[in-house]
């Protein structure tokens, strides 16, 4: 309702924006029926209701032949598979960084990588895309770039890259002050007396209790994660969620952003209901509780 | 009785560590800049020079020119005024609406207190820029006080959490008790005793907002839907993309001012918070 509400307010007229200012009187109110927008705001809301429960979100006027469903259909699984690439590599950077900033605390090892994660939370990610392309792409041509075809070998490297920068500056730093927690517990050191290898201390016991914190921020982040996806389509002028939206709200096409809207705000709670779930996987005491 | 009129902001600016003074000595540069900069630029930030297009650094123009031959440095300096308008307002709002909800919240309880948290989690189904993506983009041609609006819609929620969460901690404790047995009103526990007690968690989370703002203010006029003004940071950024080929320095100008400005903020918030959370100062 909150993102039917919102797009109802936009001033703009839908059709000025899909014609052109010279269509027809009769062009125009063909277009307007077809859209349903000559129809008062409850119906036009019942409409939008009816698309959901129908599995289209809605048609594409005026053939009316391409449905909402199918064009997102098209253009979030790109989203998706970069979302999950900046987080998978986010991930791979962050967790090593964070657990020798915490395991060498307050040496030069851990100043360089709190140094580091504090330059990723602070560079925006329409800076640091750019200089990614001027300088792997177009001075180095080591990877694919935005005039290559998405589908190019390593062409997620760059955009994952960029996308993943961020978080893995905030997940570092969260592992790191998580990891200072579990290491002075007894369980640590029992572990240790036991006479564990380093490794297998660090990782099954440290590691796995300071997890909890980490999941829970890779939740919370998967939002900026998605928005920063929308920058990063642009940037490196990959088709997705991003392209799709930000054109939708250009030409004023409503059922596209209420689709492109919703279907992202869906994702977003349930990889936050895969975080609840992964809390009990990782800490089986949760599961009890 | 000096050192006890002092603001808790300036006494934990005092004690901070040496990359917390960085980041306040960044934003005392930057503060001035906006405050002065569209005095010190040399030239308008919208003069046009068609034959000077790209011109790299030089005395005349120490940044080079932009594809309309303006000089990149005015523009950078007119820039950061939107930029201290923008984060200034959408700061000074969400800390006052967020606050006080999150206070009243806590303290009252009950119904007000469901309606108050229910209407947070709504706002929170939505992920941030997606949000002030869709209200900017209610507005044909959204001006300062559209952004600051769009920023503000979400932007409150962290800062009622964060006080009603404070508030909860200490909504039984005995001076908030023994205010309530003398008969001190609900708003004067409030006013009075509750919110001085949770300042420091605010101050450093409004110091770390300020970051936060200024990225997403940039990156919605990189995505053509902020303030239109030709030398907001933003849009300069999406200006220098566009002509990325033709020259870095476009692109870099504003990036490296946008992020040396968020690092000045994450520097003095992070300063701040090792200042004044207890926890921290002890571990």
């Amino acid at each position: 309702m909150l993102v039917f509400l919102l797009i109802h307010v936009i001033p703009g007229d839908p059709v000025d924006n899909l014609l052109g200012e010279h269509a027809t009187a009769e062009d125009r109110a063909k277009m307007r029926e077809c859209m349903g927008l000559d129809l008062g705001m409850a119906d036009q809301f019942g409409r939008f209701l009816g698309g959901i429960t129908d599995g289209t979100l809605g048609r594409i006027c005026p053939s009316k032949r391409v449905t909402v469903t199918s064009l997102i259909a098209r253009a979030f699984p790109r989203t998706l598979e970069l979302a999950f690439a900046g987080m998978a590599m986010a991930l791979l950077m962050a967790l090593p960084l964070g657990i020798a900033a915490a395991l060498r605390r307050g040496s030069g090892l851990d100043a360089g990588a709190m140094g580091l994660s504090l330059v990723g939370l602070s560079v925006p990610y329409m800076v640091l895309g750019p200089v990614l392309i001027m300088v792997f792409y177009v001075k180095l041509g080591w990877l694919p770039g935005p005039a290559d075809p998405p589908s190019a070998r390593g062409a997620l490297v760059l955009p994952a890259f960029a996308l993943g920068l961020h978080l893995m500056a905030i997940l570092s730093r969260m592992t790191r002050s998580s990891m200072l927690d579990v290491l002075g517990e007894d369980y640590m050191r029992t572990a240790r007396a036991k006479g564990l290898t380093p490794t297998t201390v660090i990782v099954k016991h440290g590691l796995r209790n300071a997890l909890i914190p980490i999941i829970t921020i890779v939740g919370i982040q998967f939002g900026g994660v998605l928005s920063g996806a929308i920058l990063i389509e642009k940037i490196f002028a990959r088709p997705g969620m991003g392209t799709l939206l930000i054109d939708a709200i250009s030409e004023r096409n409503y059922p596209v952003i209420q689709g492109c809207v919703l279907c992202i705000a869906v994702t977003y709670v349930l990889v936050n209901l895969l975080v609840d779930i992964a809390y009990g996987l990782v800490d089986p005491r949760i599961r009890v509780n | 009785m000096a050192a006890r009129s002092r603001s808790p902001f300036m006494q934990a600016v005092r004690g901070m560590s040496v990359s917390g003074w960085i980041g306040f000595s960044i934003l005392i540069l930057f503060t001035l800049l906006a405050l002065l900069g569209p005095l010190l630029a040399p030239y308008s930030p919208t003069a046009q020079d068609l034959d000077g297009a790209f011109q790299a650094p030089s005395a005349a123009h120490w940044l080079g020119t932009d594809e309309q031959g303006t000089d990149l440095l005015s523009m950078l300096l007119h820039g950061a005024r939107i930029a201290a308008i923008i984060s200034g307002s959408v700061i000074a709002i969400n800390v006052v609406v967020g606050v006080s909800l999150g206070v009243i919240a806590g303290a009252l309880g009950g119904w007000v207190e469901e309606l108050i948290m229910r209407v947070i989690d709504v706002l929170l189904a939505f992920p941030g820029l997606l949000l002030n993506l869709a209200i900017v983009a209610v507005v044909k041609k959204p001006g300062v006080g559209h952004l600051v609006f769009a920023l503000c819609i979400n932007g409150w929620v962290g800062y009622a959490r964060m006080a009603r969460g404070q508030v909860l901690a200490l909504r039984n404790r005995e001076f908030v008790e023994a205010a309530r047995s003398i008969g001190v009103s609900r708003l004067g526990i409030m006013r009075r005793h509750l919110l001085p007690n949770i300042t420091s968690p605010i101050i450093v989370q409004a110091t770390l907002g300020f970051a936060n703002v200024i990225l997403i203010e940039s990156a919605l006029s990189f995505l053509g839907f902020g303030a239109q003004m030709p030398y907001s940071w933003g849009a300069l950024l999406d200006q220098g993309q566009t002509y990325l080929w033709l020259s870095t320095r476009y692109v870099l100008a504003p990036g490296i001012a946008i992020a040396v400005v968020v690092l000045g903020f994450n520097l003095l918030g992070d300063g701040l918070r090792d200042r004044l959370d207890p926890k921290r100062q002890n571990s």
